[in-house]
Parts: structure tokens; C-alpha cells; sequence
């Protein structure tokens, strides 16, 4: 339960009473202002959220600011998802007066405009780029992929790396570009062309850096990749992964 | 009742699920692991929902878990930790050679 000081503070009350010093005051209300969403409170919170509120709404007289503190305190409401107490009581308000509300956005009328819909369009064009990239870089690092089956499980490190290296690559654009990306995609081909041309060429006793890989052996070829992608050593990753699966 | 979640949305995020998993077929992803890969597109998502739509998933057979023997028991293995891959019918769909209307965004 929430004390009538904490909700005074979390309001920026306490610096007109003077129970709270003044930047302290401020800087709580600059942050809560950063952090306001302002699409409808029923598209930002989660349904399982919003549901329990209406429960606790419905049962309510009245919808009190005492109410929504403790609702705001239990559900992390303007932290987490950037609603104000203001929005969240005005919500629960309207729902209390009319039960038929939309219960979520999904059972609204929303439907989504043009610059949403291009919007959406334009970010997952980024990403399939990323996405086919990253992709020709596991295929060429890494080969076929193993069928996931339980009595491989040796596997498990061997799966567990590329899974790591996918979310990775997929995800860290700020680290390495999708441009960059793909010119890394094409030069690990590249490279792949031309150890399959060595290998072709060395069958009659030369060195071969790539000979098959085994179920559940990494390709020896694996700690270069890395290195070349990220510019690090893999030998101590490799060993305890090694470790893990044995 | 659509967990709050636009229905448009969530046939998006079913659809990526699915995608990000053919990247690695015949191999398995983690739940964690492909949900972080998400949130690059769907930065609101919570894992409570993204596993609703694995479980959803498996029920219509698109996605199977890869339960290994070191897990004791398998139910008792946390969600973000267990794998997933495509199952036969999860890569056909991926490769748009079969049609389900429920992922049809244009429905």
C-alpha cells in the first residue's frame, strides 16, 4: 500500500509543501515527462494488466486518485509503460461508466494508417536485408545446419554458438551496419570459393584446412570466421564449449 | 480475447517467429534467444505474450520443441530456455508453399 507521501512525492507535490528538495522534485517530473506514451492508454498496457484494473475499477465507487496511486504502485503504470496517473484515472473512468470499452486495441477499431503501415514496411525491409545477410554469413561460417535431435545433443554447444551468433548479428546495428554486413557476407563467401578451390585442388596430399566435420565436431574453419567477424579469439570459447558438450 | 495486442501484430510477430526459425532450419533456436532477435522489430514485446505465440505455434504444428536428455525433467525446463525448430509443416509455411489465413496479414 502506497503512503500519502510517497504518492505526494512521485507527484511533485512534496516540493510545494517542502517535505522534498526542489531538484529532486524537478528531476522526477522531468523524467515522468520524458517517459509519456501518447498513443491510448488500452494500446500501450498489457491486456492481463488492463483487465485486472477494470475488475478493480468496476468494483470501485468512485475512481479516486488514492486508487489510481495504488494501481499506478502496483502495475508500475507511469514507470514502465509511460501513463500518467491523470491518463490511467481518466481511462478507468470511462470504463467504469461504460463497460462496453474496448478491453485492448485488439477489439478496436484501430485500424492502421498509411505512414504506420509504411513505417512497418520500411523496418522490416531493413531487417529481412540484415536478416539475409546474417543468414549467407551462418551458412558460410557454420554450413548446413545438424538436425536438432535429442540423440545429438553433443551438438548443444555447437547449437547453442550459432543461436548466439544469429541474435547477435540480427540485432547489433549499431555495432556492425547492415552494409557492412553484407560486404562481410560476400567476403566470407569469397573465402569459402576459394578453400573449396584449394580443397579441390589438394586432394592429392596438400593440407586441408576444411575436411568434413563430424556430428558434433565444430568445422576447424569456425575460430577464423569469428575472428573475422568480430576481431576476436575464439580458442577459449571453443574449449569450454568443447567442455560443456563432453 | 487478443492479449492486448493488435491482431495485426500478432500475426506479424507469429510470421517472424516462424522466419527467424527457417534462417536455421533443420536447427533449433532458443525461446530467449529468437525473442530477443525480435525485438528489433517489436520493441514492446513482452515474453509472457511471445510465449502464448510458441505455444500457439506448436499446437498448430508449425513449430516443435527439441527437448534434449539433459533436461530431468521437460516440463520443468524454464520457457526461455527451451528450443524450438520448424517442424515439416512450420518450413512449408515459412517458404509460402502452404497458406494459413490465421497468419495472413492481408486477411
Amino acid at each position: 500500500m502506497t503512503s500519502m507521501r510517497d504518492y505526494e512525492h512521485r507527484n511533485g507535490r512534496a516540493e510545494r509543501r517542502g517535505t522534498l528538495g526542489r531538484g529532486a522534485a524537478r528531476g522526477q517530473l522531468k523524467r515522468s515527462k520524458a517517459r509519456v506514451d501518447s498513443r491510448p492508454v488500452e494500446r500501450i498496457l498489457p491486456a492481463l494488466v488492463l483487465a485486472e484494473m477494470r475488475v478493480i475499477a468496476a468494483g470501485a465507487d468512485k475512481i479516486t486518485t488514492q486508487l489510481v496511486a495504488e494501481l499506478d504502485e502496483r502495475f508500475d503504470v507511469a514507470k514502465r509503460h509511460g501513463v500518467t496517473r491523470r491518463r490511467l484515472q481518466n481511462y478507468l473512468t470511462r470504463v467504469r461508466q461504460d463497460p462496453s470499452e474496448p478491453v485492448s486495441a485488439a477489439s478496436g477499431e484501430h485500424k492502421p494508417g498509411l505512414d504506420e503501415e509504411a513505417s512497418w514496411q520500411n523496418k522490416l525491409s531493413a531487417h529481412r536485408r540484415r536478416q539475409v545477410s546474417v543468414a549467407e554469413i551462418l551458412d558460410n561460417t557454420f554450413g548446413r545446419f545438424a538436425e536438432s535431435k535429442p540423440e545429438l545433443w553433443e551438438h548443444r554447444a555447437y547449437l547453442m554458438l550459432v543461436g548466439q551468433v544469429y541474435e547477435r548479428l540480427a540485432t547489433s546495428e549499431d555495432e556492425l551496419s547492415t552494409d557492412e554486413l553484407i560486404k562481410l557476407g560476400k567476403a566470407l563467401a569469397e573465402n569459402r570459393r576459394v578453400e573449396a578451390r584449394l580443397r579441390d585442388g589438394a586432394d592429392d596430399g596438400t593440407e586441408d584446412d576444411n575436411r568434413s566435420v563430424k556430428p558434433g565436431e565444430m568445422p576447424e574453419s569456425l575460430a577464423k570466421s569469428v575472428r573475422q567477424i568480430y576481431g576476436t579469439d575464439l580458442a577459449p570459447m571453443v574449449r569450454s564449449a568443447d567442455g560443456d558438450a563432453r | 480475447m487478443a492479449n492486448g495486442r493488435d491482431a495485426r501484430e500478432i500475426k506479424r510477430i507469429r510470421n517472424e517467429i516462424l522466419v527467424a526459425l527457417k534462417v536455421l532450419y533443420p536447427a533449433a533456436l532458443q525461446a530467449d534467444r529468437l525473442m530477443r532477435s525480435l525485438l528489433v522489430l517489436f520493441p514492446t514485446m513482452e515474453f509472457d505474450y511471445f510465449r502464448r505465440d510458441l505455444h500457439y505455434l506448436m499446437d498448430k504444428g508449425y513449430i516443435q520443441r527439441v527437448a534434449t536428455d539433459a533436461e530431468g525433467d521437460a516440463a520443468m525446463t524454464p520457457w526461455r530456455r527451451r528450443w524450438f525448430r520448424l517442424s515439416t509443416t512450420g518450413i512449408e509455411l515459412a517458404d509460402r508453399c502452404i497458406r494459413d489465413p490465421a497468419l495472413d496479414e492481408s486477411s
